[in-house]
């Protein structure tokens, strides 16, 4: 005797156990797709955050900028994140730059912003010396240029270029402040000279301008003297009345850090040096570690109730079948027919596995090619999502043999389609 | 040589307070090939747990049951489940039919564990207890009488040797247990299909030639003082 008389009586068999308990095996799949995408995102969530603000090179060893905090100064600068805490003279740059413990150094201007997008002036080295990550610097994809720093010519990031559909030859007015607000246009007008390759990596959503015309937008004020100076056009701007939001620091070794630390942060008061930026950033984290923690107990309570839910949900639905099954078994089903007919089991494991391709489809595989793509750095990236997590070892875990030698979940096994032969009985009269 | 040979069979129960309880004792009872045969007992007389028995769903304590030429005892419960699966028909007081099937699905799930699902033979069964038009509907769509012959059909998917049949007009009015029982009477003697069947109700009995007193073959029931079964018999 085949199995359910052959393919036909099983599929008969699982299609009616499908539609029969539809909306039971419709909202377990949900709920613990739900669950097990949620889990997934919060532990993956904490873990890309963490390393994408910590790990991993971003090109500067260190920050200067004005007196204030570190994080702030790093978050504005490296992660184009939060407010410039103030500028520094023009002049600081030039003496930082001249230092033997600098490498090299790159002046920052912000304030400006195209749709959202922070406009920063920076001088040409950004492109000709700076290396975002070891050994690579920025390209310009075919058919653009670097801005030529005489000209009032931008560059523009890969993703601001895929969002603003900028491109060569594009024309744009920046706004005012980091904030777009439609009120406060520039009249000046910027050409798009080029767009860059992606580099997964916070630059990706900025445009760059030399800083010479970022000083020269209507209503730029300078204060490297202390007083007011807004340049005429056509004027040379003097180097004493220059200033900027911060300079990016690439130290020539890490005793470099150490030297500039002492001078600037620990003997002098007009700036301030973040260095080395990962630990500032590793700061960040130790302070608001509570959130980790509260993130953590939040995860593990929907894994907990995820847990609670899928054996009510075994529960429930052997108790439906149980009568079914013994109606079976009257008409010469045997035990082991249970197996094959009765499938909660499966249908939660099916759970688990769409909530794994919803949480895959949400944010981005680990191991996947799309990380090579994808934005990997803070600011710009999607999280990358990791199957490693507690539910998906929990859902693995849940299997046809654990069940039958695990002694606690064998007596709930014994309920289903093992009845005693009274209990059978009493379930067909 | 019987299609069924029942021999020093006994069964009992354990009560509440751990004490045996004695429900079945029978010396000697038989069912011959294509054979009919009413059972008469009351409610608790021990009849569901003897049609139990010799379906193989419950295991004797004692005695010997004898199906086609095979003892029950010497099986192994798939050997059991197998042999109830080719011989054994069985129609329900509370029909058992399974909700979420059609009707003609009800009749090929009871041909599942035997000879393998026939839907010619499914709707042919049908046709014979005047269904063949309701196929496609659910149980809950019938009445009471026509689910019970949807039972019927079941019971007789798999060419049984057997069929029993479990107050099988419990929950009918008497015109319909009536028709119900003429109907299983006749659908079995068709087939050459020997019908074991029990019931308290006169007017079923009545039907048959052949009616048995479980009373008298079970000496469970004699001993017993009072026998409880004989108190509450119609």
């Amino acid at each position: 005797m085949s199995y359910f008389g052959g393919l036909g009586g099983f599929i008969l068999l699982v299609r009616r156990s499908l539609t029969q308990h539809a909306l039971s095996t419709l909202v377990t799949v949900i709920s613990v797709a739900l669950a097990s995408g949620l889990v997934m995102s919060v532990f993956s969530i904490k873990t890309q955050t963490y390393n994408a603000f910590t790990g991993g090179p971003v090109g500067f060893d260190a920050v200067l900028g004005a007196r204030g905090s570190q994080l702030q100064l790093v978050l504005n600068t490296v992660f184009h994140l939060e407010t410039s805490p103030g500028n520094i003279p023009w002049m600081m740059y030039q003496t930082i730059q001249k230092d033997p413990n600098v490498e090299l150094a790159v002046p920052y201007a912000v304030g400006d912003n195209y749709r959202g997008f922070r406009i920063v002036g920076v001088t040409d080295k950004i492109f000709s010396d700076f290396e975002y990550q070891k050994g690579r610097r920025f390209q310009v994809k075919p058919g653009g240029q670097f801005f030529n720093p005489e000209r009032r010519e931008a560059v523009i990031g890969s993703f601001v270029a895929q969002k603003t559909g900028l491109d060569v030859g594009s024309k744009f007015n920046p706004y005012h402040g980091l904030i777009f607000d439609e009120k406060m246009r520039h009249a000046e007008e910027y050409e798009v000279v080029g767009v860059l390759e992606p580099t997964n990596s916070p630059s990706d959503r900025l445009i760059w301008v030399p800083i010479e015309w970022f000083y020269r937008t209507t209503g730029h004020v300078l204060r490297g003297k202390g007083e007011i100076y807004e340049p005429e056009p056509g004027e040379e701007i003097p180097d004493e009345h220059k200033e900027v939001s911060a300079v990016m620091l690439k130290l020539k070794n890490p005793q470099s850090g150490f030297i500039l630390d002492q001078i600037i942060n620990k003997q002098g008061k007009v700036a301030t040096l973040a260095w080395p930026i990962g630990r500032v950033m590793a700061e960040l984290f130790d302070k608001i570690g509570w959130v980790n923690r509260i993130l953590s107990v939040v995860a593990y309570l929907v894994v907990f109730i995820a847990a609670g839910s899928i054996l009510a949900s075994i529960y429930n639905t052997i108790n439906e079948r149980r009568r079914e099954f013994a109606i079976l078994r009257a008409l010469g089903a045997r035990k082991k027919h249970r197996f094959l007919y009765d499938c909660p089991g499966g249908s939660l494991h099916c759970g688990t596995g769409v909530g794994m391709w919803i949480c895959r489809l949400c944010g981005y595989p680990e191991r996947s090619g799309y990380r090579r793509k994808s934005p990997d750095r803070c600011g710009v990236g999607r999280f990358r999502v990791s199957s490693r997590t507690p539910i998906d070892t929990c859902g693995n875990d849940y299997s046809w043999g654990s069940c039958r030698t695990n002694p606690r979940v064998k007596g709930l096994f014994n309920r289903c389609g093992h009845e005693s032969r009274p209990d059978l009985v009493k379930l067909l009269v | 040589m019987p299609l069924l040979e029942v021999t020093n069979l006994k069964k009992s129960y354990t009560s509440p307070e751990g004490e045996k309880d004695l429900v079945i004792d029978i010396p000697m009872f038989t069912v011959n090939q294509g054979e009919q045969i009413a059972l008469q007992g009351g409610s608790g007389s021990g009849k569901t747990t003897f049609l139990n028995l010799i379906a193989g769903i419950l295991k004797a304590d004692d005695g010997s049951i004898v199906l086609s030429g095979q003892e029950l005892s010497s099986l192994s419960e798939p050997e059991r489940d197998r042999l109830r699966a080719d011989n054994i028909g069985y129609v329900f007081q509370t029909f058992n039919l399974l909700q979420g099937y059609t009707v003609l699905e009800n009749i090929l799930v009871g041909m599942m564990f035997g000879n393998g699902m026939d839907k010619d033979f499914a709707r042919f069964l049908l046709e014979r207890v005047g269904l063949k038009d309701r196929m496609n509907y659910y149980p809950g769509q019938l009445s009471v009488g026509q689910q019970q012959r949807v039972a019927i059909a079941r019971a007789l998917a798999n060419r049984p040797k057997l069929v029993l049949a479990d107050e099988p007009t419990g929950n009918l009015d008497f015109r319909r247990a009536h028709e119900v029982v003429e109907l299983i009477r006749r659908v079995c003697f068709e087939n050459g299909t020997a019908l074991l069947l029990v019931s308290h109700a006169q007017n079923v009995l009545q039907q048959f030639d052949v009616i048995e007193q479980l009373a008298n073959i079970n000496r469970a029931l004699k001993e017993s003082i009072p026998p409880r079964s004989m108190e509450t018999q119609s």
